[in-house]
């Protein structure tokens, strides 16, 4: 038997992983086909050039979620003994980064608009030969897409939860962001179309302050996981399974004494539990492997989970 | 949370609009609307022969001529601003004039801080514009939509 197991997902999971693949690649599609149709009505405006910049920014996350998947449940080999869990996590920092600096963009490309008095202008483009507000195609691209992006959305962060993916669960805040971002834009060439040229930077910038808040509690989660932190949920919150684990090696006649050392490694956690027995008390080692298998009952995610004497 | 305050805000901000203005898209300064109750449209030239020409006291040339039928479609008379070409971008910004012309094409180098209309003519690649104040939509859209039913005017 291998020391370090491969599992990933169980059966249950690998259904939801393999719908969460489908979604992903449908947004994959999506986010490419807006970026073509975005630089087409685009024109001069900067507003739509700012849509355009945050559609590239939205095709990342799917690929890094298909790739890091890919190689999450490669086997372990010689040069990684590990395996390659940590590829989630190392995911996770890129996507919650493309996050952040996608927040400070749009905020500081907002405050320049407004600083600089820039008044966006939109003129008339011809559509089948006849001349049409630009405006109004802008807008109804952007409230065409907003259904779908909310969607993509939900069913993403659906899917998270029960593949504890921080990936996919990024996935999804930067699909919020972006129909965020698209009924902000709505908003501003309205405004625009009213001669209020301030709204849509204003409108802009109130989006951009909550992607930024979004990102940066995520890239602080990321980094976290980066330094083994103890578990946290999707939502940031710590986990009791250490105490849970604690519980249950406390709970055993033989075992004075126990401390647990718990740290996420992508989808799964890893750890130890260290345990001082009462004293000229033996334990056997069909009782060590009783023991493990009642902790590993406690979380799918405990896969790799050591109990040590000291 | 912030979610749901941002859309409300939005939502509100959407309303207000709704409410407040008739006619889309409007101009933050009301340029189109000065023109035609002063009747008066102020016009920067830049000299670019054939486009502009200036050696008279009055301007001609194609865009001249073109810019002539613009003022009689609106109703109203033309007073030629002539000084340095960054002086007028100056003046265009912020509303001294309404239009600059001069043979000006899309990648003229002014592209960032003035209004292009749609090119109007097309010649060697060349993308023949005429810039107006930056964001004044409802007059951009006002001679745009002439300019197209002019097409080919500056060879007539």
């Amino acid at each position: 038997m291998p020391h370090i197991v491969n599992h990933e997902y169980s059966s249950a999971q690998k259904k939801v992983y393999s719908k969460a693949k489908i979604l992903v690649l449908i947004s994959l599609l999506y986010s490419s086909s807006i970026c073509i149709i975005l630089f087409l009505v685009m024109g001069h405006s900067q507003t739509m050039w700012t849509n355009f910049v945050e559609s590239i920014f939205n095709i990342f996350p799917p690929i890094i979620f298909l790739a890091s998947n890919y190689t999450c449940t490669k086997p372990h080999n010689k040069r990684y003994p590990y395996g390659y869990h940590k590829i989630i996590t190392l995911a996770f920092f890129a996507t919650a980064f493309t996050l952040f600096v996608f927040g400070i963009y749009l905020f500081q490309s907002a405050i320049m608009v407004l600083i600089n008095q820039e008044h966006p202008t939109i003129g008339l483009m011809s559509v089948a030969g006849r001349d049409i507000w630009q405006g109004w195609i802008m807008m109804s691209v952007m409230v065409f897409t907003i259904p779908i992006s909310m969607t993509l959305s939900r069913l993403k962060e659906k899917l998270a939860y029960p593949l504890n993916d921080k990936v996919l669960f990024n996935n999804a805040k930067m699909n919020k962001a972006d129909w965020m971002t698209n009924l902000a834009s709505v908003a501003g060439v309205f405004g625009v179309g009213y001669g209020i040229w301030w709204l849509d930077a204003v409108a802009a910038a109130l989006v951009s302050l909550d992607i930024l808040f979004d990102g940066s509690s995520q890239l602080r989660n990321s980094m976290n996981e980066l330094m083994d932190c103890s578990p946290k949920s999707l939502d940031g919150q710590f986990l009791d399974l250490p105490e849970q684990i604690k519980k249950v090696l406390v709970g055993h006649k033989k075992i004075q004494r126990a401390e647990v050392c718990l740290r996420e490694v992508g989808h799964v956690f890893c750890g130890e539990g260290f345990i001082t027995l009462k004293d000229a008390d033996h334990i056997s080692i069909d009782e060590l492997k009783a023991l493990n298998k009642e902790i590993k009952k406690l979380d799918w995610r405990l896969n790799n989970f050591f109990v040590i004497l000291t | 949370m912030i979610t749901q305050k941002i859309s409300q805000i939005l939502l509100l901000a959407c309303m207000l609009i709704l409410t407040s203005c008739k006619d889309i898209p409007c101009d933050p300064h009301k340029t189109l609307e000065n023109i035609k109750t002063t009747k008066l449209l102020k016009v920067g030239v830049v000299q670019d022969s054939p486009w502009v020409d200036e050696i008279f006291d009055k301007p001609s040339g194609r865009e001249v001529n073109l810019i002539e039928k613009f003022a009689k479609h609106l109703d109203s008379n033309i007073k030629w601003v002539k000084t340095a070409e960054h002086k007028l971008v100056e003046q265009l910004i912020t509303g001294k004039i309404d239009l600059l012309i001069g043979g000006f094409t899309s990648d003229t180098v002014w592209q960032d801080r003035v209004a292009l209309t749609r090119p109007y003519f097309v010649k060697d690649h060349q993308e023949h514009v005429l810039l107006a104040q930056p964001g004044e939509n409802a007059f951009i859209v006002e001679l745009e939509q002439f300019l197209k039913a002019q097409a080919y005017a500056p060879y007539s």
